[in-house]
């Protein structure tokens, strides 16, 4: 072949297909590399059904920014939510919620004293009710946040059914328009 | 006494099998033995062949008792035909009188031992678990079917094939007494090597050292590996020996011999697999004639031995070195974060350090790590004084290499492969001193006598507890004797009392699978049973509840996928996802049938993210690096403006940030900024865990007493939505209503 003269088109497709013959083989991890297009994309999955209870049904536990938290809110508890995030109780505020099972449950309540009314009500004594029952007695001398948490007794609760708690403070802040304030509260329930 | 007969035939017919093959291998590669060694050899080297026999007949789909049988049979036929071509070998130079009597006689007082445990039904409890459960699937489906939810089916398996062949004429304990025939095996091999380079008593010493370890004797006596695994380790370091000191013009023969087995080291155990460097270094150190041909030889030898196995994992999960290397080789089948898990557990067991590992693997047996190997080896630093031999020299760099992989499990049964050279270079040096040789192995026999293990070890110490005579000579029915030596039999009978053929359990723990013709998934033994695991723990452990709701919010706009990166590092935090919603103002976007998602790593898993369910997560089942990612594709142009993940608390380290893709293909960080909401438990978890166990084909769980939060599944069935079936005591077998 004359080198001076460009090989006809054939001969190039021919040469081109003899290296390819040849060291293709080097090729072709590139070629897989540069396929690659992140990991494999799926479809949807089936759609669990939504548990009971999870939307438009009394639940066991439940904060008081769930939209869902009204209708938990039994009474002495402000249906004004503040910053988001918590309602003031009053005297004896009463919340029910609902239970499956009634063994290894737990009350718990996440809640608050305000500087300003423990100033001046002094240490508190929360006692709490399950179903109309005495449950339990707790006594708290510091202002700003607590954590509650309890073993229920089996026999306080109803299985497959609304439970209801009450929780009463011994002394409550009144404000000057004869408002009563106990605590602040965050989230209340039962737990496993 | 029929059975008895069944499981004896087994046994010998595999061995008899082994050896009629092996002295057709060495004849044909032309190794000068010796009368006593050819018979050791012909039995390690043919059952490593036959071992590969089995694997093809497997890999057909015939694994018939009758297949095996007619291979026996010919193999045996050619075997005697061929058996007078080599010749009359000439005998060892003979053991001193009084060492032959001293081995004899802790011989047969061990034997008193040994024979009733190898014979007796199996009761160790990986023998019971997977090395004989997985033989025993292999015969009901005729070979080998894809075990996926069983790490343990992607082990190499060469001494099972050999039990597979043992097992298909007498059951579980003619796998045992194959490894019995092993045990034997091993110390004869030790003494002939000894005898051929000139220091019997110091090979006598040896072998008792190695004979009587409380480790070797139980370990050797169950259905277990480790004797099987050292004899084919001991057996590329003879050839190599015989080698170097025979050299030969036709030693290739030899050397695809000796790659052959080091091949057969990586089938019967990975961390075997050293023999094959060794070798290697040692045929480059020794000068061997034509090297490159020499290795290029023994490397192909080795591969017809171990790229089967390599093959079969391949085919069946993706990942040639499966259960290992899974973040190399990335698979749905067992997740890649297992590797670190998997290797952190076995470094150090429950023991506190590793300073503890020479008492307990010695004398306590304590932390995890099984079986003692006797309080002798605490000598085992003397050894090194043999250095100043040519011999030691060798034992020692066969230890070195053997052992470097022994701090990657240091379970005692995994010094089994090193201890022939250890016990030999310790033996070099007491021979040296008048009695002390004498004197080392009857302390050791006597310290190490099934009795007297009971004075030092822990009670539970994986040791020979009894000599089940009666159970041996089948006088004890075999049932009973089970369930009095194995725990969880009682559960296995449960099972296969009560639970539909074909049906699958969920456990928590490894069962005797050998007991029962039901399959087990085990929470640890693959990504599916860690799935199950997950699903059935979130609802009982409150880390694990999808209450953490994560959300990002941005000007609302149009786009086409939406993805979130994690962007920090954590050495073993993992991060998940429970559930990803998306939002357009208030609203949450209904998922519409054209989206698509996926996710890395683990994307096998990314549908969890989308399913609706609080008991299921895609997580990335490894620790945090920057770049995990899971995106959804809405399939059109869709309004987004916010997007909350529901997630477990179990992920402290978690870094988040959100992308979006504009319908012109323009990706852009859209936030950043997360606001962290806990959300109330949610009603029902556990209903919809065990629901999501039945989708998966799972109706039935094994619980064990003393598993994770046992009481909760006693005390809340109704909540979880199971039923019990039947309780043993230990353990109760429930169904998912």
């Amino acid at each position: 072949v004359d080198a001076a003269k460009p090989a006809p088109r054939g001969a190039q497709l021919r040469h081109t297909e003899e290296s390819v013959a040849r060291f293709g083989f080097l090729l072709f991890p590139l070629l897989l590399a540069g396929c690659y297009g992140g990991p494999n994309w799926y479809d949807l999955p089936a759609q669990r059904p939504a548990p009971a209870g999870a939307s438009d049904q009394l639940a066991m536990y439940v904060a008081m920014n769930d939209p869902n938290a009204q209708k938990h809110l039994l009474r002495d508890i402000n249906r004004t939510l503040e910053d988001s995030l918590y309602r003031w109780t009053h005297r004896r505020p009463e919340m029910q919620f609902w239970l499956d099972g009634t063994r290894r449950i737990k009350f718990a309540m996440d809640f608050a004293f305000a500087e300003a009314t423990m100033k001046v009500t002094g240490p508190v004594t929360l006692t709490f009710f399950i179903n109309g029952r005495l449950f339990d007695r707790a006594r708290y001398d510091q202002p700003g946040s607590h954590h509650y948490e309890k073993d229920v007794p089996p026999e306080l609760l109803k299985p497959r059914a609304p439970n209801v708690v009450a929780i009463e403070a011994d002394k409550v802040w009144v404000s000057p328009d004869k408002t009563s304030l106990g605590f602040v509260l965050t989230e209340a329930g039962f737990k496993y | 006494m029929v059975r008895l007969a069944a499981i004896l035939f087994g046994a010998a017919f595999t061995g008899a099998v082994s050896v009629a093959l092996g002295k057709l291998l060495l004849r044909a590669a032309r190794v000068k033995l010796y009368r006593e060694e050819e018979y050791a050899l012909a039995f390690v080297s043919g059952g490593a062949c036959l071992s590969l026999l089995v694997f093809l007949l497997a890999a057909a789909r015939l694994a018939y008792p009758v297949a095996f049988l007619a291979l026996g049979g010919a193999i045996l036929a050619v075997g005697l035909a061929r058996a007078g071509d080599r010749g009359a070998a000439e005998p060892l130079p003979p053991l001193p009188r009084a060492w032959k009597l001293a081995a004899g006689a802790v011989a047969a007082a061990f034997l008193f031992f040994y024979i009733p445990n190898a014979l007796a039904p199996e009761v160790s409890p990986d023998g019971s678990a997977y090395h004989l459960g997985l033989v025993a699937r292999y015969l009901r489906e005729h070979g080998f079917v894809p075990v996926r939810d069983n790490m343990y089916a992607q082990l190499s398996q060469g001494i099972e094939m050999l039990y597979l062949f043992a097992f298909a004429f007498g059951a579980h304990p003619a796998a045992a007494a194959t490894h019995l025939l092993h045990l034997l095996a091993l110390p004869w091999m030790m003494l002939c090597y000894a005898r051929r380079f000139g220091f019997p008593k110091a090979g006598a010493c040896a072998a008792i050292l190695v004979f009587a370890s409380p480790v070797v004797g139980v370990d050797g006596t169950s259905a277990y590996i480790d004797i099987a695994v050292a004899c084919a380790v001991f057996a590329v370091f003879y050839l190599l020996q015989i080698w170097r000191h025979t050299g030969r013009p036709d030693a290739m023969r030899s050397h695809a011999l000796t790659g052959m087995m080091a091949g057969f080291c990586y089938a019967a155990k990975y961390t075997a697999f050293v023999a094959l460097p060794y070798a290697a270094a040692l045929l480059l150190l020794s000068r061997a004639r034509r090297p490159k041909r020499a290795l290029a030889v023994l490397c192909l030898s080795a591969a017809v031995m171990a790229v089967p196995w390599m093959a079969k994992n391949w085919i069946f999960v993706r990942n040639p070195f499966a259960p290992m290397l899974n973040t190399v080789f990335l698979n749905p089948y067992i997740y890649a974060g297992f590797d670190a898990e998997y290797a952190r557990y076995l470094s150090l067991y429950e023991l506190p350090g590793r300073a503890a590992i020479p008492k307990a693997v010695t004398t306590t047996g304590l932390g995890g790590v099984a079986g003692v190997t006797g309080p002798l080896f605490l000598l085992a630093p003397l050894g090194l004084l043999a250095l100043i031999w040519p011999a030691g020299r060798q034992l020692w760099l066969a230890t070195l290499l053997f052992g470097c992989v022994y701090p990657l499990n240091i379970g005692t049964r995994f010094l089994i492969p090193i201890l022939p050279f250890v016990s030999l270079a310790m033996a070099l040096v007491f021979a040296r001193v008048k009695w002390l040789a004498a004197a080392a192995a009857a302390a050791h026999a006597i310290l190490s006598f099934p009795p007297m293990v009971t004075l030092y070890a822990h009670p539970n110490a994986w040791r020979i507890l009894e000599a089940p005579w009666r159970a041996a000579l089948r006088f004890e029915p075999e049932a009973p004797y089970i369930r009095r030596r194995l725990a969880q039999y009682g559960a296995v009978r449960m099972i296969d009392k009560h639970v539909p053929p074909g049906e699958r359990v969920f456990a928590f723990n490894q069962m005797p699978e050998a007991y029962t013709g039901h399959e087990i998934v085990t929470r640890y033994q693959s990504a599916f049973g860690n799935l199950l695991g997950s699903i059935l723990w979130t609802p009982v452990f409150e880390d694990m509840h999808p209450t953490s709701q994560i959300w990002f919010r941005w000007e609302q706009r149009p786009l086409r996928r939406v993805r979130i990166f994690q962007t920090a590092s954590h050495p073993t935090d993992y991060w998940s996802i429970a559930e990803l919603h998306l939002y357009r103002g208030t609203a949450e976007l209904p998922r519409a049938a054209q989206w698509r998602i996926r996710a890395w790593p683990n994307p096998w898993d990314a549908q969890l993210a989308f399913d609706h369910s609080p008991a299921t997560r895609w997580s990335t089942q490894q620790p945090l690096y920057p770049g995990m990612y899971i995106e959804v594709d809405f399939g059109r142009d869709e309004i987004v403006s916010a997007a909350r993940i529901d997630a477990s608390h179990d992920q402290y380290g978690i870094r988040l940030a959100l992308d979006g893709r504009y319908p012109n293909g323009h990706w852009q960080a859209l936030s950043d900024a997360q606001q962290f909401v806990n959300a109330p438990p949610l009603p029902m978890l556990r209903k919809a865990a065990t629901q999501e166990l039945k989708l998966r084909g799972i109706r039935y769980l094994l619980i064990g007493d003393g598993d994770h939060e046992a009481a909760d599944y006693r005390e809340l069935a109704a909540d979880w939505g199971i039923a019990e079936v039947d309780s043993d005591g230990a353990y109760r077998l429930y169904r998912i209503e």
